[in-house]
């Protein structure tokens, strides 16, 4: 920043240096260049760009979105032009602008989780990847594996060792406990953890019969999850020692400003990019000012701020 | 995208057509069928709506053919409010205009006084036979597709079952048609790919977004299910 008295924006989470702590979401930014009418790129601390598959994936028939109380529901299923044609089409254009690539990766299987990782993180302009995990393992009955600790351990340490760039991971909120997923995707040696991810839901059409989705079941984003994940992060970031990135409803400033209170050191927003196409930089521009306001000199100062004093509320297995 | 400023619920922006523009006016014109639409009929003057826009891919005009064939507007229902703002657009090219609209009943017919005086041949067809032919729009789209060369091009815009039939129709008399298609939709900027449609490929297909890459679509495009 340099101007005097401007807040510190930067963030350092683990190994990874944001010049900004606002992120945008997989699954709500494209490629990032959908968004160039509406703000600049430049400005975001980071774009995490819609989950690669090995090859490209259609996605699933319409309808894949319906709106919910407070949010909607989406079941895109992954549609995406594969990681060897994002890192030949999409990537070049995406690295002229200063903000951190994060590749957001994905498998159906142990070994293409591993060759994703491997192109996507040797790729030139790739700052980090991120893992979703909240994937069926197609070769093993379709359990998703980010709800089987010892799915989660095994896919990020096959991960990690392909991985020469930071290695974010991407936790599922529909566990039992999250606790017990996060230690183990940081026992698999991941150096950051994000959350979380949708929740799972449907909506019914009355007249129809039916459910709305033509897949059936999709994620819940929006308001709607806010007070969930919040608790989730929180949770995290009081059990572990790990860097947080927190995600979940950010509509507004004091939206990303409860998750950094509470331990995130960084937040990603999603699906308010829908909602108003502008609003990460409007989030970023409002963190900054109330860093001002409070005298706060960076964001170091606010993260996991939140009083010692209260009652206890993590409770784990 | 018109939402509502300072609402989280409903959250996501409605997709609308432009159906006219005006002096520093815009007109939109809708049905009530949710909460999203009900909301904009409840507004007052004077209240603030955001609107983003205008987005997507708009109709094309070709130069009409020197065999006098017309332009064939096709509406069904609420798709006739989309048709006023591509009337003009239609006569500066040097098209002869017809609109095609089929309702339910009578009192969905709006608007015909305002095609009229702008110089559009009306044909009216109702379900309930309370104005018009009695019947579906496509009828009225097969008695002109009956003497060859009468049509020259057409659009569509209305309920899905429609726009696959007149498709079907324009698609084997070779006329060339557009489609005005409509989907859910969260973003309408091509970011969420929630609004897309099957759309021919080679011998394979492709799923296209119709915020960003329709809403306007030729006929011989799009794959029913």
């Amino acid at each position: 920043m340099g101007l005097k008295g401007a807040p510190d924006l930067r963030v350092q989470l683990g190994p990874l240096t944001l010049k900004n702590p606002v992120i945008t979401a997989s699954g709500t930014f494209g490629y990032g260049t959908e968004f160039l009418p509406f703000l600049d790129l430049n400005r975001l601390g980071g774009i995490c760009v819609k989950g690669l598959s090995l090859k490209p994936r259609k996605g699933n028939p319409p309808p894949r979105t319906c709106e919910t109380p407070a949010g909607m529901l989406n079941a895109i299923g992954l549609a995406n032009v594969g990681v060897e044609e994002f890192v030949s089409t999409k990537l070049p254009a995406l690295r002229s602008y200063d903000t951190a690539v994060i590749a957001n990766i994905f498998g159906e299987s142990l070994e293409e989780y591993v060759e994703v990782a491997r192109i996507a993180s040797a790729a030139k302009g790739v700052t980090a990847l991120e893992l979703n995990i909240s994937c069926p393992n197609t070769e093993r009955g379709g359990r998703v594996f980010g709800c089987d600790p010892d799915a989660t351990r095994r896919v990020v340490s096959a991960v990690r060792r392909v991985c020469s760039v930071p290695l974010i991971v991407k936790l599922t909120p529909n566990v039992t406990d999250i606790l017990t997923i996060a230690r183990e995707a940081v026992k698999g040696g991941a150096d950051v953890l994000s959350l979380v991810n949708t929740f799972l839901g449907i909506a019914v059409d009355l007249e129809g019969r039916r459910l709305v989705l033509a897949s059936g079941v999709g994620g819940v984003s929006g308001p709607a999850i806010k007070p969930q994940a919040l608790y989730l992060v929180y949770q995290v970031c009081r059990g572990l020692k790990v860097p947080v990135i927190g995600m979940g409803g950010i509509m507004s400033t004091n939206d990303a400003l409860e998750f950094l209170m509470v331990g995130a050191g960084a937040i990603q927003v999603g699906t308010a990019n829908f909602v108003d196409p502008a609003s990460s930089v409007k989030i970023l521009e409002g963190i900054g000012e109330y860093l001002e306001r409070s005298q706060m000199g960076s964001v170091s100062e606010l993260v996991g701020s939140l009083r010692d004093d209260g009652p206890n509320v993590v409770f784990s297995t | 995208m018109l939402r509502f400023p300072g609402r989280q619920d409903p959250l996501l922006p409605r997709p609308m057509s432009l159906c006219n523009v005006l002096p520093g006016r815009i007109q939109i014109l809708h049905k009530v069928v949710g909460r999203g639409t009900a909301l904009l009929a409840a507004l007052s003057v004077g209240d603030r709506i955001q609107a983003l826009g205008p987005l997507g891919r708009p109709f094309e005009i070709p130069a009409p053919p020197e065999t006098g064939s017309r332009a064939v507007m096709v509406a069904g229902g609420i798709g006739i409010a989309i048709f006023p703002f591509l009337v003009p657009a239609l006569s500066r090219a040097g098209w002869k205009s017809t609109l095609l609209f089929g309702t339910r009943r009578s009192a969905e017919l709006v608007q015909l006084d305002w095609f009229r005086a702008h110089g559009v041949e009306v044909r009216i067809a109702t379900e309930d036979g309370s104005a018009g032919r009695q019947g579906l729009v496509t009828a009225l789209l097969q008695e002109m597709l009956a003497v060859p060369g009468t049509v020259g091009m057409a659009y569509a815009c209305g309920p899905q079952p429609m726009l696959k039939a007149v498709g079907n129709l324009l698609n084997a008399a070779a006329v060339p048609c557009q489609l005005s298609l409509e989907a859910w939709m969260a973003c309408g900027i091509g970011a969420c790919l929630g609004c897309v449609v099957k759309v021919r490929r080679g011998s394979d297909f492709v799923y296209a977004r119709i915020c960003i890459e329709g809403p306007t679509m030729a006929a011989t495009e799009v794959l029913w299910d």
